[in-house]
C-alpha cells in the first residue's frame, strides 16, 4: 500500500440542477487501499460516486486521478483512465445477454486478454457460467449483482467503485461478494471505493472509512477506529 | 382469382414494403436511442434522391457510385441535423451551440442569396461566377458543420456544461422545425419542379439490370427495378442486424437504447453512438430515395419526402418504435395493405394505410415488437 493518493476529491460541490447536494466533499483514497462511504439514505453517497464517473458535473472543487484534473471530463474519457463502477441498482443492460453485459464492460480494451478475463469472471462467479446466453433482465437479484460486479471488473479498473453491492442479496451471497472483493484488493492490488448501506460489513471490509451526512464529511479515519466511535454506533451501526 | 389478386399486387407490396423498411429503420433507431421522431427524416429521404439525380444526370457518375455518395451525402446530413438541431436539445454546450445557431442562419442566408440570383439570371445562359461561388458555399457549410460535428463529438470543442432534459415536446417541435427547414432549402435550390430520374442510356448496365423482366407470373411481370430492391433491401437488413448484434458499435448502440447513462460508465461515447444512428438511418434513407425514384420514374420534387417519411412512421409505430425487426415487419404490412388497396381505391390508398395506424394505436399502441411499457410515442 502506497501513500500516493490515486483519487482526491478536493471541495467538491455538485448535484442537480439548482439542487445542490455535495457541499464541498473532501477526500482521497490512495493505491492499493479499500475506503468505504458510509451515510444515511439521501446523504449524497451515489451523487458522490457519479460525479467521480463524471456522469454529475462537478460545479465546484477539483477532482484528481493520480494527479491529474479530471474534473471536467466526460464519463467515458475518465472511464478509460482506469475507474469503473458497479452502479446502485445493479443497471444491467436488461436485454443482453450475460456474456454481452461483460464485453460491454471490457468496451475500451484493446487487449487481447478479454475472452480469457471473461473465462476468469466465470471462475469467480461460476452461476454467471451456466447462464452467459441468459438475457441479464431474467437473472435473480443476486445473479444480476454479480454480473453488474463481474462487468465491472471486466475493464481491469485500477479503481473500482461499488454502489451498494450488497442490496437486496441473501446474506451468504453478500458474504460471498464482499469475499471476493478483499481477494481481488489483496491478489489483483485493485484500489476499491466502496459506497453501502450494510455499514458493519463495510467496515469490516475497508481501510479506512468516510462518513457522509447530507453532503458534508462528517467524519473519516481507519474503519477499526470508526468502528468503535459512539456516534457511529448510535447512528450507523444501530447499536 | 379474386379481384383484390393478381401477381403483380404481391410484387407491387414487397416493392413499397421495402422502401418503406428502409425509411422506417431510420425512424425507429434514432426513436430506440433518444425517443425522438426525427421528423427531418423524410427530408433526408427527399435529399438524398435529390444528391443521387445530381451526380448520376449532371455530372454523369455511374449509378451504383452516385448512390454511394448520394448515401454518404446523407450519412454527413444525419450528422449534421442531430449536431445541429437535437444536441443541443442533450446538452448545454455553449461553443457547439453557437456554431450551430451561426451555421444555419449562414446556410439559410446564403440560400436566399442564392434564389435571388437564381431568379434575376433566369434570362442568362450560363449562372456567373458569383452564384457558382454561393454555390459552392452553401455545399461548404454543411461539410464544416459535419467536420465540427465529428471534432464537437471527441471532444475537441470544449466540454458540455451540463445535460439538459428538454422535454418531448421542444424536441418534437425542433424536429418539425427541422423537417420544414430542410424542405424549404430545397426549394430554394431545386425550386418547386419535379424531376425525373432520366432513363438508362440502352445497353448500359444500369439498363441490363433496372430494365429487364426478371419473372412472368400470369398476367404480371416483376421487372428488374422491383427485383433490385427487394434484394438490396434484404441485403442491407441482414447487414444491420449482423453490425447492430455482433460488432462493437451496434452493442454499443443497444446499450445506449437501453440505458445511456449506465453505457457511458462502461466508457461508450454516447453522442458518438447517437449520431451514428442518424448516419445509418439516413444512409439508408439516400438509397430507398433514389431506387424509389428510378422506380417510379419521377416525382422528385421538395415535398417527395413527406407522404413516404408519414408512412414510413406508421410502419416503425405498427412494428413497435424502437424495434428493427419491427420496422421491417411494418414495413411489409403497411405495403400490403396500400397494394392491395390501390387495387379498387388507389386515391384512397394512403387512407388505408393510416387507418391501419390509427387501429394499430387504438388497441395495441407498443407495435408487434414493442413493448407495452415502451409506448410512449
Ligand atoms: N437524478 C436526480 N435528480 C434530482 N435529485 C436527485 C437525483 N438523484 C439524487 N437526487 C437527490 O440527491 C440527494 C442525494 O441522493 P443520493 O442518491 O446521492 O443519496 P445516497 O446517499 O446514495 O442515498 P441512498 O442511501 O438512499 O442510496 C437526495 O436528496 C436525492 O433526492
Ligand atoms: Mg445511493
Amino acid at each position: 500500500m502506497s501513500d500516493a493518493a490515486m483519487l482526491r476529491l478536493e471541495e467538491v460541490h455538485s448535484g442537480y440542477g439548482p439542487l445542490e447536494v455535495l457541499h464541498g466533499v473532501s477526500l482521497e483514497i490512495r493505491h492499493g487501499e479499500i475506503v468505504t462511504l458510509i451515510g444515511a439514505n439521501g446523504a449524497g453517497k451515489t451523487t458522490t460516486l457519479n460525479t467521480v464517473c463524471g456522469l454529475v458535473p462537478a460545479t465546484r472543487g477539483t477532482i484528481l486521478l493520480d494527479g491529474e484534473d479530471i474534473t471536467r471530463l466526460q464519463p467515458y474519457e475518465i472511464v478509460a483512465r482506469g475507474v469503473a463502477q458497479s452502479p446502485e441498482g445493479r443497471r444491467l443492460f436488461p436485454d443482453m445477454t450475460v456474456l454481452e453485459n461483460l464485453e460491454m464492460g471490457a468496451y475500451l480494451r484493446r487487449d487481447g486478454d478479454v475472452p480469457a478475463d471473461i473465462e476468469h469472471m466465470y471462475e469467480l462467479f461460476p452461476i454467471l457460467a451456466d447462464r452467459r446466453a441468459q438475457r441479464a433482465g431474467s437473472l435473480s437479484g443476486g445473479e444480476q449483482q454479480m454480473l453488474a460486479i463481474a462487468r465491472a471488473l471486466m475493464a481491469r479498473p485500477r479503481l473500482l467503485l461499488l454502489d451498494e453491492p450488497s442490496l437486496g442479496l441473501a446474506p451468504l451471497i453478500c458474504r460471498q461478494i464482499f469475499d471476493t472483493v478483499a481477494k481481488l484488493n489483496a491478489d489483483e492490488g485493485v484500489t476499491v471505493f466502496i459506497v453501502e448501506q450494510n455499514a458493519h460489513a463495510a467496515l469490516d471490509l475497508a481501510h479506512r472509512a468516510y462518513v457522509l451526512e447530507t453532503g458534508d464529511v462528517l467524519m473519516s479515519g481507519a474503519a477499526s477506529a470508526l468502528r468503535e466511535d459512539p456516534r457511529v454506533r448510535a447512528a450507523y451501526l444501530g447499536e | 382469382m379474386s379481384e383484390f389478386f393478381d401477381w403483380s399486387v404481391l410484387f407491387n407490396a414487397l416493392t413499397l414494403g421495402a422502401v418503406y423498411a428502409l425509411i422506417a429503420v431510420g425512424y425507429t433507431m434514432v426513436y430506440g436511442i433518444i425517443q425522438l421522431i426525427n421528423f427531418a427524416h423524410g427530408e433526408v429521404f427527399m435529399i438524398g434522391t435529390f444528391a443521387g439525380l445530381l451526380l448520376f444526370a449532371q455530372l454523369s457518375v455511374p449509378l451504383s457510385l452516385a448512390i454511394l455518395l448520394a448515401m454518404l451525402v446523407c450519412l454527413m446530413l444525419g450528422v449534421v441535423i442531430d449536431f445541429t438541431a437535437y444536441l443541443p436539445l442533450r446538452r448545454k454546450h455553449p461553443l457547439a451551440d453557437t456554431i450551430s445557431i451561426a451555421g444555419l442562419t449562414g446556410f439559410c442566408g446564403l440560400a436566399i442569396a442564392y434564389f435571388l440570383l437564381a431568379r434575376a439570371e433566369q434570362s442568362q445562359a450560363a449562372a456567373s461566377g458569383l452564384r457558382i461561388a454561393l454555390g459552392v458555399l452553401l455545399a461548404a457549410i454543411p461539410l464544416a458543420l459535419f467536420a465540427l460535428a465529428i471534432c464537437g463529438l471527441y471532444g475537441k470543442l470544449g466540454r458540455p456544461k451540463a445535460s439538459v432534459t428538454s422535454d418531448r415536446l421542444s424536441a418534437l417541435i425542433t424536429a418539425i422545425g427541422m423537417s420544414l427547414s430542410l424542405q424549404t432549402i430545397a426549394q430554394l435550390v431545386w425550386g418547386a419542379d419535379f424531376y425525373v430520374f432520366p432513363p438508362f442510356a440502352k445497353e448500359s448496365l444500369a439498363h441490363t439490370v433496372f430494365e429487364s423482366d426478371v419473372l412472368t407470373l400470369g398476367s404480371a411481370t416483376l421487372k428488374g427495378k422491383e427485383f433490385v430492391i427487394w434484394v438490396v433491401t434484404a441485403a442491407l437488413m441482414v447487414g444491420l442486424n449482423g453490425l447492430v448484434h455482433r460488432t462493437k458499435i451496434g452493442k454499443a448502440m443497444r446499450a445506449c437504447a437501453q440505458d445511456q447513462k449506465t453505457a457511458a460508465l462502461m466508457g461508450v461515447n454516447v453522442d458518438y453512438v447517437i449520431a451514428v444512428t442518424f448516419m445509418i438511418g439516413s444512409a439508408l434513407a439516400a438509397i430507398a430515395g433514389i431506387l424509389f425514384a428510378i422506380k417510379v420514374g419521377g416525382n422528385i420534387y421538395f415535398r417527395m419526402g413527406y407522404y413516404p417519411g408519414v408512412i414510413a412512421f406508421a410502419a416503425a409505430v405498427l412494428g413497435g418504435i424502437g424495434s428493427i425487426r419491427g420496422a421491417v415487419v411494418g414495413g411489409l404490412i403497411i405495403g400490403a395493405t396500400q397494394a392491395v388497396a390501390q387495387v379498387k381505391w388507389a386515391e384512397y390508398d394512403f387512407a388505408f394505410a393510416f387507418g391501419l395506424m390509427i387501429l394499430v394505436i387504438l388497441f395495441r399502441p407498443w407495435g408487434i415488437f414493442g413493448k407495452p411499457g415502451a409506448a410512449r410515442a
